[in-house]
């Protein structure tokens, strides 16, 4: 593991055009490699308050409970499609249901003597994962569920919703710790997760003058750790620092090289392959509609602030079926970011089996058929193990050949 | 046997049930009809049709389903990951169906996550209100966060029509569909009999009236056919009875209840289902503030799979199949049904806890399985009849 030192600026001589030498990068990697289950489970046995979920729009309430939230995504990393068939064949989830939920289940049965034993998720989440869920009380683990509350439409009353979501969420602390909200601490975790927001949002920024600096796969761990900072939030903070400075020096020189600028709408749960091709294909992901780099307003006490964030997101369809985000307004974003980043194609993505997925990538393909901007739809499963098949690696390279 | 078969045809005829389904034929006809008023569709039973009574709106689930032409017309926004409910209602929308078509609002309280992406898809045919249902039922916090999305839903209403809704009328419709609930709850416990005369398919058809039916118009007819099926003569030879748990089965989608009843002559004598009698077992209160009343009420039904703890939901169903008696429980699932098709194990292993035997089916609405479909329920059947033969031959010797 690298110290603090091997963080100073490395690349920065101004004519570095990729990261392949950044100490930033070779950090971000080890920070990821060190976010593993056992590591996680680890710190669950030496103690530490651990739950399962909590890691998106509630994260930084979780932090002020004194826990560390695990996302869901850690359970499909590995190990997935043994998991996957547990759950079709000790839970009986039927073959149709996506991978994600039966890889969740599978993963939780088997490690069940694990240290980690309550898990937290929100009721307006998808339905298959809400009932996959109460399977995992017959291995005695603890569930929380903070109840359904979902902002449908803008301009619709929200004084109402807001109350009761302040009430689940500190209905959330009492289950964590036995005592309402530390309002001073999740105040303190906000400003840190606004923090660290504006520093990725920088670097997404810089990637739009410096495409080829940092390619997909440590962008995509840079939005990713901005949920859970790898456990590690100083160094992950300094990670960020690091990069911007690298990017400022690369975005100084024009880059002249050909490249497709894509906007990315969904996740690659199954790991980088997809981005990969993609890169072969001479395509480069500028735009990235799946985490949320919005900030949690200071302006308002803080569990208002974390009612609000969520139900923003769900209009504005950020943050994904997880938290129950609105089907038809993700274009709006995805439509931001094609014009911010001049991306002449989407790549919208969704794990197979998923209804939110497919309903939005179908209403995006009309909508975008009528703006004149191409749109291609992939499917994926969460497996990791699994190669890229024929066709998603036909349909990317395809599609990047036709937007050339 | 051929007497028995006579008794029972003759029984039937007496039935008013091809009245009552005139009636509906009519009401319909009617709404699409109608001018001078304001027409609301609406998705789910965990809607308060008191208030689109109150409000003065004529009203009607969107429960037709059981085309598979609907449902590719509905795949056109769902690929075929939705269940073939869910692709029906946006499917009826994208054909233009007279009857959808005529809706001026359509409203649903987030049932399942499916029926929300619909309820998306649907908005661009009809204007659409979403409202939130907690899934907490039993929780204090989620009855008067859900009286508030109540409330939401009355001012809706009073802007739809420009009318506000009147509490009073609102208790009318309260105590008024209290009835309908309460007879068609004790239509269904005429089924509990040895030989209920109804059927189960006949009793789906009564239910339909609760989704199309004015209250008013409701009340009288189902005493009618209640006062009916109450004097006929209870016969005492015991039939095979079934159960049918799970997901929804929808007004048009009769294939399972054919093969049964149709071809089999096998007794469904009650189903756990939206579109069966689970909404007929609670009663709003009729005193105090009906907005609550109407919260806790609507939250306290027999418990869709979608609520939480599941549990209530399992419980229910094993009371219903101890309640009325049944041989064996035919679960189904509509094809990519998470309320139904994830919690299927919760479900039959309660059923097993009871040793009843069950047939799992994964349904849809296509046809290329029904030969299939057929042989696995026929054997199903053959199977229960051969235990019963047994049983009642075990229970001959002992005594």
């Amino acid at each position: 593991m690298s110290n603090t030192s091997t963080l100073e600026p490395q690349s920065t001589n101004g004519t570095a055009r990729t990261a392949a030498n950044s100490e930033a990068v070779k950090t971000l990697s080890q920070l990821q490699k060190g976010y593993s289950l056992e590591k996680i489970e680890g710190w669950a046995r030496e103690g530490r308050s651990v739950i399962w979920g909590g890691n998106s729009w509630e994260a930084p309430l979780i932090r002020a409970c004194d826990t560390t939230p695990v996302g869901f995504a850690e359970l499909w990393k590995e190990d997935s499609l043994r998991a996957e068939s547990v759950a079709e064949n000790h839970y009986q989830i039927p073959g149709e249901f996506c991978s994600m939920i039966k890889s969740m289940i599978g993963r939780l049965h088997l490690r069940k003597d694990n240290a980690i034993k309550r898990i937290l998720y929100f009721g307006s989440t998808c339905e298959p994962i809400s009932m996959v869920l109460d399977h995992a009380k017959h291995d005695a683990y603890d569930v929380h569920c903070i109840d359904a509350a979902t902002a449908f439409k803008e301009g619709e009353r929200r004084t109402e919703l807001v109350a009761f979501l302040i009430n689940e969420l500190q209905k959330v602390s009492l289950w964590l710790t036995g005592k309402g909200v530390d309002e001073d601490r999740l105040s303190e975790e906000l400003r840190f997760k606004n923090k660290i927001v504006r520093k990725v949002r920088r670097i997404l920024d810089l990637r739009l003058k410096a495409p080829f600096y940092l390619n997909s796969t440590p962008t995509s761990q840079i939005l990713l750790g901005s949920t859970h900072y790898f456990g590690e939030r100083a160094k992950y903070e300094q990670v960020l620092d690091q990069l911007i400075a690298e990017l400022e020096v690369a975005a100084a020189t024009p880059e002249t090289r050909f490249f497709i600028p894509l906007v990315l709408a969904g996740g690659v749960a199954g790991g980088p392959k997809l981005l990969k091709i993609i890169e072969e294909a001479n395509g480069v992901v500028l735009g990235w509609v799946i985490h949320s780099t919005s900030d949690f307003r200071e302006d308002i006490p803080p569990l208002e602030s974390v009612a609000h964030y969520l139900f923003d997101a769900q209009l504005k369809g950020e943050l994904g079926e997880g938290a129950g985000a609105s089907a038809t307004l993700r274009r709006r974003r995805v439509e931001e970011l094609v014009d911010a980043t001049g991306a002449r194609g989407i790549i919208s993505s969704f794990v197979t089996g998923c209804p939110y997925g497919s309903v939005v990538q179908g209403l995006e393909r009309q909508y975008f058929k009528k703006k004149g901007v191409p749109l291609v739809g992939l499917e994926h499963s969460v497996h990791a193990e699994e190669p890229p098949t024929e066709e998603q690696t036909t349909r990317i390279k395809a599609f990047i050949e036709m937007l050339a | 046997m051929a007497n028995d078969v006579q008794n029972t045809t003759k029984q039937k005829a007496k039935l008013p049930l091809q009245g009552f389904a005139k009636l509906i034929e009519e009401e319909q006809q009617a709404l699409l009809d109608a001018k001078d008023v304001k027409k609301v569709g609406y998705i789910c039973n965990y809607t308060p049709v008191e208030l689109l009574a109150a409000a003065g709106v004529r009203h009607s689930r969107l429960i037709k389903a059981g085309s598979a032409k609907t449902v590719s017309a509905g795949e056109l926004y769902t690929q075929s990951v939705f269940c073939d409910f869910t692709k029906s209602c946006i499917g009826f929308f994208q054909e233009g169906d007279p009857f959808y078509k005529s809706f001026d609002k359509v409203y649903n309280f987030h049932t399942c996550a499916t029926m929300k992406r619909a309820s998306e898809v649907i908005e661009q045919f009809v204007p659409t209100r979403l409202l939130n249902l907690p899934k907490l039922r039993s929780s204090e916090d989620a009855r008067n966060f859900f009286r508030e999305e109540i409330l939401n839903f009355k001012d809706d209403l009073g802007e739809l029509t420009g009318k506000p809704v009147d509490d009073a009328e609102v208790h009318r419709q309260i105590t008024l569909y209290n009835q309908a609930r309460s007879i068609l709850k004790r239509i269904s416990e005429l089924r509990k009999r040895p030989d209920p005369a109804l059927t189960g398919a006949e009793y789906l058809d009564l239910v339909r009236g609760y989704y199309y039916l004015p209250v008013e118009t409701l009340v009288p007819a189902l005493e009618q056919v209640l006062r009916h099926l109450d004097d006929l003569p209870e016969r005492m030879e015991r039939r095979l009875r079934l159960m049918v748990s799970g997901s929804i089965m929808a007004d048009g989608d009769r294939r399972l209840l054919d093969i049964l009843e149709g071809e089999l002559g096998a007794r469904i004598v009650i189903e756990d289902h939206c579109a069966g009698v689970r909404p007929f077992y609670h009663k709003i209160s009729e005193v105090g503030d009906p907005y609550q009343a109407l919260a806790n009420g609507y939250l306290e039904q027999a418990p869709c799979a979608r609520m939480k703890p599941l549990e209530d939901g399992v419980t229910f169903s094993g009371k219903l199949a101890q309640e009325y008696s049944v041989d064996g429980v035919i679960y189904v699932f509509l094809k990519f049904c998470a309320c139904y098709g994830v919690s299927k194990k919760e479900f039959i292993t309660e059923f097993q806890k009871q040793g009843l035997s069950i047939l799992e089916l994964s349904s849809d609405y296509s046809e290329s399985d029904y030969g299939q479909l057929k042989t696995r329920i026929e054997a199903f059947i053959e199977v229960l009849n051969e235990r019963g033969d047994a049983k009642s031959h075990e229970q001959h010797i002992n005594a």
